[in-house]
């Protein structure tokens, strides 16, 4: 199958997804209900933290909307660092991944594919918590949505270029996906997704910057929170650039590598 | 494909396991098998059946040796995969919470079959196997016998020159074993070129059909060829039936009782 059927073949792993999606209906329920808990948690904390805290100030909208626009975002991340580790352990498990290996489509396509709908439905969520967000007060009306967006599909491409690798660690090690296990630790600690990064020891401040989910936090907060224009957003667009840049080939290297160990030891459909 | 080349021709494939001990799998082997010819591969557990399915369908490379499937080289991996039509394992192969007709859907798509060519070969092969009464039903409803037919148009969906069946009657009754296979020559009445190479443990299943035979014991080829005239050369006496001949012929070649049911 020439490439120029692949659009259709990842139109149809996306719609694949969707129908499989629609069975657990329950789960939609839940996972609405838990957005919901989780702001109305951070809400009521953030009337705790009041008057000038380091690293807030340079926000508007105080703890509430800091943190609103860390937990929308770290859902998506979460989603571009552990989707394609998690596709593909879950066709190891029902079976499913060597028969879509055995069609004349690359692994990979098919394994981005696979992230289509969570990523999909994950920026879906982003966007529920940021209305949520506005309904509680969060100072969103002045946002410059576009350079959002851009902030946001960097971050993804970058981070996904991680995720690639953890997926890369799965078809190799078959448990334990050490990549996303540390990129997520490290940034839920470092980047800024639960309070800024100020706060913390100077030496384990730089440590942030060795992540792009920093600079996709301090640009999307810029962007959502103060309306930043796009050269106010140069820094963190020019960090993800370099991010994605380095790390999405890096991936994608990483994933054919592991696919081609396993094709040596046999082990694809082994979890 | 182009009838001048071998459905499938092996040059000294040979797989090792890497591993502590290291577990060879396949000692160099060497065979072809010609178009429109359905060829029989017969094997204790752990001949190196599975392994020689899974290098001829490019997913486990071979250390050694050389194949070619459809006249492309193994290298070529796509473009082996257009033209063969698997089945592995038909129970644990399937989008569980998707209906039939949404399975065959994707893996079609996987071979650029869509829009109005998928409804038309979808109906074709609906009435041809009998899936008319599950074709909205969840795979995972579906019983064995079921979900082996619908394993069968998946193998078939794409009209491919070579099908790749291992063990394919495995989880099936005997009488829907039959079934499968008769489905199965149907379908090579169809497309006389197509050529199969299946293993099983049911040789009266398969006996009618099976014109040659290869039979592999600890990862060595010990034949190759019509049971009858490896039963000739080996001196031994014809059997009245095709099944008794296969497992006549298995038990002199393996040394082994025969594990199948004459």
């Amino acid at each position: 199958m020439g490439v120029r059927h692949w659009p259709a073949m990842l139109w149809e792993t996306f719609r694949r997804d969707v129908h499989i999606a629609l069975t657990y209906r329950l789960a939609f329920v839940l996972r609405f209900l838990s957005t919901l808990f989780q702001v109305a948690v951070f809400y009521f904390i953030s009337k705790l933290v009041t008057g000038p805290q380091p690293g807030l100030e340079n926000y508007q909208g105080g703890y509430f909307a800091y943190a609103l626009i860390g937990l929308a975002f770290m859902r998506l991340f979460s989603i571009s660092l552990s989707g394609y580790a998690g596709m593909l352990t879950e066709a190891q498990q029902m079976g499913t991944l060597e028969a879509q290996a055995l069609l004349p489509v690359p692994l990979p396509l098919l394994v981005f594919g696979a992230n289509l709908w969570p990523y999909l439905y994950a920026l879906g969520e982003t966007l529920l918590y940021l209305l949520l967000g506005l309904v509680l007060g969060a100072p969103l009306a002045g946002a410059n949505v576009l350079g959002a967006l851009v902030v946001a599909l960097l971050a993804s491409v970058a981070i996904s270029g991680l995720g690639l690798m953890g997926a890369a660690l799965i078809l190799v090690f078959k448990r334990g996906n050490a990549v996303s296990w540390a990129v997520e630790a490290a940034a839920a600690l470092l980047s800024g997704v639960y309070f800024p990064p100020q706060i913390l020891p100077q030496p384990v401040q730089k440590l942030s910057l060795l992540l792009p989910h920093t600079y996709a936090l301090a640009g999307l907060r810029g962007a959502l929170l103060n309306g930043a224009s796009f050269a106010q957003l140069t820094p963190s667009i020019l960090a993800l650039t370099g991010f994605s840049l380095a790390l999405m080939p890096a991936g994608v290297a990483a994933l054919v590598w592991a696919l081609k160990q396993a094709q040596v030891k046999g082990n694809l459909a082994q979890y | 494909m182009n009838h001048r080349h071998p459905a499938i021709r092996v040059e000294g494939l040979a797989k090792t396991y890497p591993g502590k001990p290291p577990v060879q799998a396949l000692h160099p082997i060497h065979f072809q098998i010609d178009a429109g010819e359905m060829t029989v591969l017969l094997g204790p557990n752990g001949a190196g059946k599975t392994t020689l399915f899974k290098i001829l369908a490019t997913l486990l490379r071979p250390d050694a040796g050389e194949a070619w499937v459809a006249g492309r080289p193994l290298s070529q991996s796509r473009a082996v995969r257009a033209h063969i039509g698997v089945i592995t394992d038909p129970d644990r192969s399937f989008f569980w919470r998707l209906d039939s007709r949404e399975n065959l859907r994707f893996f079609a798509a996987g071979y650029g079959i869509r829009g109005r060519a998928f409804q038309r070969r979808l109906a074709e092969l609906a009435a041809t196997l009998g899936m008319e009464a599950f074709i909205h039903r969840r795979v995972g409803s579906l019983s064995s016998g079921q979900r082996g037919r619908l394993a069968l148009a998946r193998a078939l969906f794409h009209r491919p020159t070579i099908l790749l069946l291992d063990e394919p009657t495995r989880s099936l009754d005997p009488a829907a074993a039959g079934d499968f296979m008769h489905l199965l020559g149907m379908y090579l009445q169809e497309q006389p070129q197509a050529s199969v190479l299946l293993s099983t443990h049911r040789l009266g299943a398969v006996a009618p059909f099976a014109r040659r035979v290869l039979i592999l014991n600890h990862g060595r080829l010990l034949a190759h060829g019509a049971p009858e005239e490896l039963l000739a050369q080996a001196g031994l006496p014809q059997p009245e039936t095709r099944t008794a001949a296969l497992a006549r012929l298995y038990e002199h070649v393996t040394g082994r009782e025969t594990e199948y049911g004459r």
